[in-house]
């Protein structure tokens, strides 16, 4: 055989192998993302003996693989964020919380990871939910964009996300979750969710606000925040799914089913705290009813919340 | 015709070079891609154990020193010296604070404790106790993690281990590290840097040696020597002693070795009155709302006696005119999940530390404890149900009553609150007992009377268990005090 034949032979040879294994890829990329007809349909068959039905869109969205974060606890950069925070306070610290006063208002970081703000000696949010009577309101779209501007210009939460200590950090913002107001007082009294990445936590907070400004406020916010991402196995959907019936079963021994079903999948974090003081962001999901019943699995072992 | 043969081959080489690059990639892809290979970072195991740190941190909050602090530290040297303190919350704190120094290396990731029996363990309790050493005593046998996590939330790490103990020596071991330094004006001095261990025992017999492979090299380490030890501050610090033997000890349940004060108590007397703290009928809706019950919707009524019970189904909380606050579960409906007092998760099972530190959420939101500081005594576990006491203190003498029963108490089941009582105590008035004689069991309680709502300090006198009172100073008629 000449040169120039091998050549054409090589061509012919490596453009097989080529296609083989671009083949052999795509199918692994499908397989390791999405859920074949089969196996939907097999799922979907053995859920629907205990009268769980699940959107096929949910099934057939890729899959999700959500890391985890984590971020070290520093005074120091604490300290830092506080000031960007409190400009033109006092600011404190000792070995438990950094304090920041200024006139009427005082701020107080925990080192784990809590903070409250008061006024003019306006009672916490705690206290005024226990004390006043409220109407929890709906929270409409009007709502929530007034309210996460508020909370998002009190907290600071843009120089939070470009200050020094959490450079190349994840950014951070709030979400209006609850929303509660007392007619005798005219004061609302919000709770937001911090979110990471765009994706809710379990840090909450309150806020009150007596329509003019937040008179006082408190709960959990990691002003740190995570700037480290670790690989973790991400516990698969359908496994999820079939824990989830698993634990209808269990709660319903003599099979008298509701109809039911998952409407929407939504992925949010845990946040856990070590000794250390390393603060870990830990992915759940979310399965959620049509008719508003949301059940929360931990991505990680599966194990309902 | 040349050029075009030329190109065609170039082409040709290109194409192949091309095709060859390509499929190294997409079987390095098909191999390796999608990070199948890859071992996760974040495994269960890191999962679970963070599942079990993140509900100590919740319960962090809680934790305070007095709940677990010694009722007693002293420092001995082989030759007979000794100093130790048994009271006052900032003294006692400070004193075991600097001791801590040693337990973070002992119980620490390069500890080790294993459990010793017999004779050697004896053996062992006695040359640590004979020879230069630090004893520490506490109210009641607890678990280690628990004292230490309570004590030194920040300074002790996540490992320790919790076999129950009441007592502690720590004791200096192997051959010292001798550092020679002088002065300006010559004079050498030798400091002797010893290593350290620790035997703990609890009133059950159990003896613990806890170990660590640390070794003092600059006097700028954590080390053991005489100076060292009888460096601490100690206000109004008294001589004391190891009792050899007592048969009247081993008959009130207690290990027949325990510390005896030596000199007489002079500088301090104690002069208390005590009330029931407030009036927590008037507190009655936010006490209800810490056992999950709705004020304004449960049933109530009142008994004879002023005290009033609150109703839910399954539940109910009585609180009576003297303040006692009791909360039984009666159906399947009623109790407290664990993780609705913390806030946490629901787990697969609870430790000492969730129902310990759930009690301590409860006792901060009942709010009911005055000056006289409640501690941990005890965690009981019988069956399915575990129990959670306290007692009292004030400036860290033990209050005892009349009938011994526990002040505070919580009983857990299937990670549920199902039954709980409390009786408020308040100390009032300044610690001036006049006079305590020599060699008498170091666990001064104070014994409050119902009668005359006086609290009077007392030690025990005989086998059986009787005691008497201390001499009280004059000036204590003031405050409630008689005089005997």
């Amino acid at each position: 055989m000449s040169w120039n034949n091998l050549k054409f032979f090589a061509i012919a040879v490596l453009l097989c192998l080529n296609v083989i294994f671009a083949v052999c890829v795509i199918h692994q990329y499908n397989t390791e993302n999405y859920y074949s007809t089969e196996e939907i349909d097999s799922v979907s068959e053995i859920l629907a003996k205990s009268k769980i039905y699940v959107s096929k869109n949910i099934m057939r969205a890729k899959k999700v693989t959500v890391p985890v974060y984590k971020r070290s606890f520093s005074q120091d950069a604490l300290f830092e964020i506080a000031g960007e925070i409190c400009r033109g306070f006092t600011l404190s610290q000792s070995d438990e919380i950094i304090t920041a006063e200024s006139g009427s208002e005082k701020w107080t970081f925990f080192y784990d990871y809590s903070f409250s703000y008061s006024r003019d000696d306006c009672p916490a949010p705690s206290v005024l939910l226990e004390s006043s009577v409220l109407t929890e309101l709906i929270t409409t779209t009007d709502y929530e964009t007034t309210f996460n501007r508020l909370a998002g210009e009190f907290l600071g939460i843009k120089r939070i996300n470009q200050n020094a200590a959490n450079s190349g950090a994840r950014k951070t913002s709030v979400m209006l979750y609850r929303l509660f107001s007392s007619e005798q007082d005219g004061i609302y009294i919000a709770m937001f969710r911090q979110l990471i990445d765009g994706k809710a936590t379990s840090n909450t907070f309150y806020l009150a606000y007596d329509g003019e400004k937040i008179i006082s406020g408190e709960g959990t916010f990691a002003f740190l925040l995570p700037d480290t991402s670790q690989t973790a196995d991400n516990t698969d959907l359908i496994n999820l799914l079939f824990n989830e019936k698993r634990n209808l079963d269990a709660k319903t021994p003599g099979g008298d089913y509701k109809v039911q079903l998952i409407s929407s999948v939504v992925y949010e974090y845990d946040v856990y705290y070590d000794t250390d003081g390393v603060c870990y962001y830990v992915p759940v999901c979310n399965l959620i009813y049509s008719d508003g019943t949301m059940h929360t699995y931990n991505l990680v072992d599966g194990k309902e919340r | 015709m040349k050029t075009n043969i030329k190109v065609t081959e170039t082409i040709k080489t290109v194409a192949v070079c091309v095709l060859l690059v390509s499929l190294v990639c997409l079987c390095t892809a098909y191999l390796f891609g999608f990070e199948k290979n890859k071992s996760p970072e974040f495994t269960d195991a890191k999962l679970a154990s963070l599942r079990e740190q993140s509900s100590k941190s919740v319960y962090s909050r809680y934790f305070d020193s007095y709940y677990a602090l010694p009722y007693f530290i002293g420092v001995r040297s082989s030759d007979g010296k000794s100093r130790g303190m048994f009271s006052g919350y900032e003294q006692m704190n400070t004193l075991y604070a600097d001791v801590s120094d040693y337990l973070s290396v002992l119980f620490g990731a390069s500890g080790e404790c294993t459990e010793v029996d017999g004779k050697q363990a004896q053996l062992l309790w006695n040359n640590a106790k004979s020879g230069d050493c630090i004893y520490i005593g506490y109210r009641t046998e607890l678990p280690k993690n628990i004292i230490c996590s309570m004590s030194f939330p920040d300074k002790m790490s996540d490992s320790i281990s919790g076999e129950y103990i009441s007592e502690m020596i720590i004791y200096p071991t192997g051959i010292p590290a001798i550092i020679t330094s002088s002065d300006i004006y010559g004079n050498v001095t030798k400091t002797e840097l010893y290593a350290f261990s620790a035997i703990c025992r609890n009133p059950h017999g159990q003896y613990f040696v806890c170990k660590s492979d640390y070794t003092p090299k600059s006097v700028s380490d954590i080390y053991f020597n005489q100076e060292r030890i009888f460096s601490y501050n100690m206000k109004d610090a008294v001589s004391f002693e190891f009792a050899s033997s007592s048969d009247y000890l081993s008959s009130s349940g207690k290990l027949s070795d325990t510390t005896i004060i030596v000199d007489s108590i002079t500088s301090k007397s104690a002069a208390f009155t005590y009330s029931l703290a407030g009036n927590p009928s008037a507190e009655a809706s936010r006490i209800v709302g810490v056992f999950s019950l709705n004020f304004e919707k449960a049933a109530s009524y009142k008994d004879s006696d002023g005290s009033v019970t609150y109703l839910e189904e399954g539940q109910n909380v009585k609180i009576s005119s003297s303040g006692v606050v009791t909360y039984n579960v009666t159906g399947a409906s009623g109790g407290v999940s664990l993780p609705s007092i913390s806030g946490g998760a629901s787990k697969d099972g609870y430790s000492p530390f969730d129902y310990v530190g759930a009690s301590l959420i409860l006792l901060s939101k009942l709010d009911i404890c005055d000056s006289a500081k409640p501690y941990l005594s005890g965690i009981y576990k019988s069956g399915d149900s575990v129990t959670v006491t306290f007692g009292y203190a004030y400036d860290n003498l033990t209050l005892t009553d009349s009938e011994g029963a526990d002040f505070i108490r919580f009983e857990f089941s299937s990670g549920m609150l199902i039954s709980s009582s409390l009786r408020p105590v308040s100390a009032e008035g300044e610690l001036k007992y006049k006079y305590i004689p020599q060699n008498r069991e170091l666990e001064i309680h104070i014994l409050m009377s119902e009668e005359t709502g006086v609290l009077r300090p007392i030690y025990p006198i005989n086998a059986s268990g009787d005691v008497t009172y201390a001499e009280w100073q004059a000036f204590s008629a003031a405050v409630g005090g008689d005089g005997k």
